[in-house]
């Protein structure tokens, strides 16, 4: 898993009590491993840069 | 989805989870998510994500084109805020992030608009289950087993086969196999490729017109969209509270516990919290709420009037709902 780029884009809803757009969202490193990100044009960038494959999820918390 | 290119990420909506392996310029290796009627997670597993993340490792390694080329190449986006029915429903709310099934609800909305739309547009992106096809979670090509009687048994696949090929799109996951489901018509033939025991099989499914619907939408919050709700929602009574209420183990038993505001279904039928509803439209089937709803929207028309019986302190009554269109969405 840390061959991989990895992008993660996530819509976090209010009821979570986080209004953030999702442009508004920085990338957020996860137990110190994997740094999610949250704009897919740089994480496309970077994958082309690293020559990895991308991991895009989506993710909704209702 | 706030900004995401809907033709470039094409996907069921109304899942909470859906995930895509990629290269650098668009294209899809393979898909990941997709759930079955019962469970939300009854494909999303760690033994299946790591075998599918090296999988696509060891394929981009080798210079493997992706299955699925981008079809946006040269055009502009299309974004969710581009669909004029979102607006309003945004409009309604504090929150502006727009949901997946938002996406769903405001193109099936359009599609109400220009009277098209019909019930069976909510079934998509089919997963294998509907071709009589139980796969293995952690092995998302392995035939765990077959229904008797389906388009995949009449086919000849078998319990243990190993699906390499749907259609014309080599498959990984069942994330995979929905796609190529997703983009067939109703009443068609779907060539198949397995391996069965190191052996080549080729076969052929022949499906039915109604072959995507499936017997338990009520997960999909694109169903409000189908047809009218109840007005209410309410608690599965658990076993020792049916008992108390002299009602059988597999009887429907739903304790109202909440009516929606200047709902005039609920309200017109004498509806009150507390109130157990034990029979509806002829039917004790033992749903959760989301199940009466989903059997409400999918059977019945607004303006219908439908018998149901509930129990208040001990004793039956009857009650008439009539179904009136209420806008369920935005909270």
């Amino acid at each position: 898993m840390t061959r991989f780029f990895i992008v993660y884009i996530s819509w976090i809803i209010l009821a979570a009590g986080l209004a953030a757009r999702a442009e508004e969202i920085a990338p957020v490193p996860v137990d110190g491993k994997i740094t999610w990100i949250y704009r897919y044009e740089e994480g496309k960038q970077l994958a082309r840069r690293l020559q990895r494959p991308m991991f895009v999820v989506f993710r909704c918390e209702r | 989805m706030n900004g995401v290119d809907l033709n470039l990420f094409q996907f069921e909506r109304d899942l909470t989870f859906m995930a895509f392996f990629m290269n650098n310029r668009d294209g899809v290796y393979t898909r990941y998510g997709g759930r079955e009627d019962g469970d939300a997670e009854s494909h999303l597993t760690k033994t299946s994500l790591l075998r599918i993340m090296d999988e696509v490792l060891r394929r981009h390694e080798a210079g493997e084109a992706p299955v699925e080329q981008p079809i946006t190449s040269g055009q502009p986006p299309r974004t969710p805020e581009s669909i004029p029915q979102l607006k309003p429903m945004l409009a309604r709310r504090r929150e502006q992030c727009i949901h997946c099934h938002d996406v769903k609800a405001a193109e099936l909305r359009g599609l109400q608009e220009l009277g098209t739309f019909r019930r069976e547009l909510i079934f998509t992106y089919p997963m294998p289950f509907t071709l009589g096809l139980d796969i293995d979670p952690d092995h998302q090509q392995g035939v765990r087993s077959v229904q008797a009687g389906s388009p995949a048994a009449n086919a000849g696949v078998m319990a243990g086969d190993t699906i390499t090929r749907v259609g014309d799109r080599r498959v990984l996951t069942v994330g995979d196999m929905a796609r190529v489901l997703e983009q067939l018509q109703a009443e068609t033939k779907l060539p198949l490729e397995l391996s069965r025991n190191g052996e080549f099989v080729k076969t052929t499914l022949t499906l039915s017109p109604s072959w995507k619907q499936t017997a338990d939408p009520s997960w999909r919050p694109s169903i409000e969209l189908a047809g009218p709700n109840l007005g209410f929602w309410a608690k599965q009574l658990s076993e020792p509270e049916k008992q108390a209420a002299n009602l059988p183990a597999d009887a429907l038993a739903l304790k109202v516990t909440f009516l929606f505001p200047n709902h005039p279904t609920p309200q017109e039928a004498g509806l009150r919290l507390g109130d157990v509803l034990i029979e509806l439209d002829g039917r004790r089937n033992a749903w959760t709420t989301r199940q009466m709803h989903a059997y409400a929207q999918m059977n019945h028309e607004f303006g219908d009037k439908v018998p149901a019986v509930i129990q208040r302190n001990g004793k039956k009554h009857n009650i008439i709902f009539t179904f009136y269109k209420f806008n369920l969405d935005p909270k």
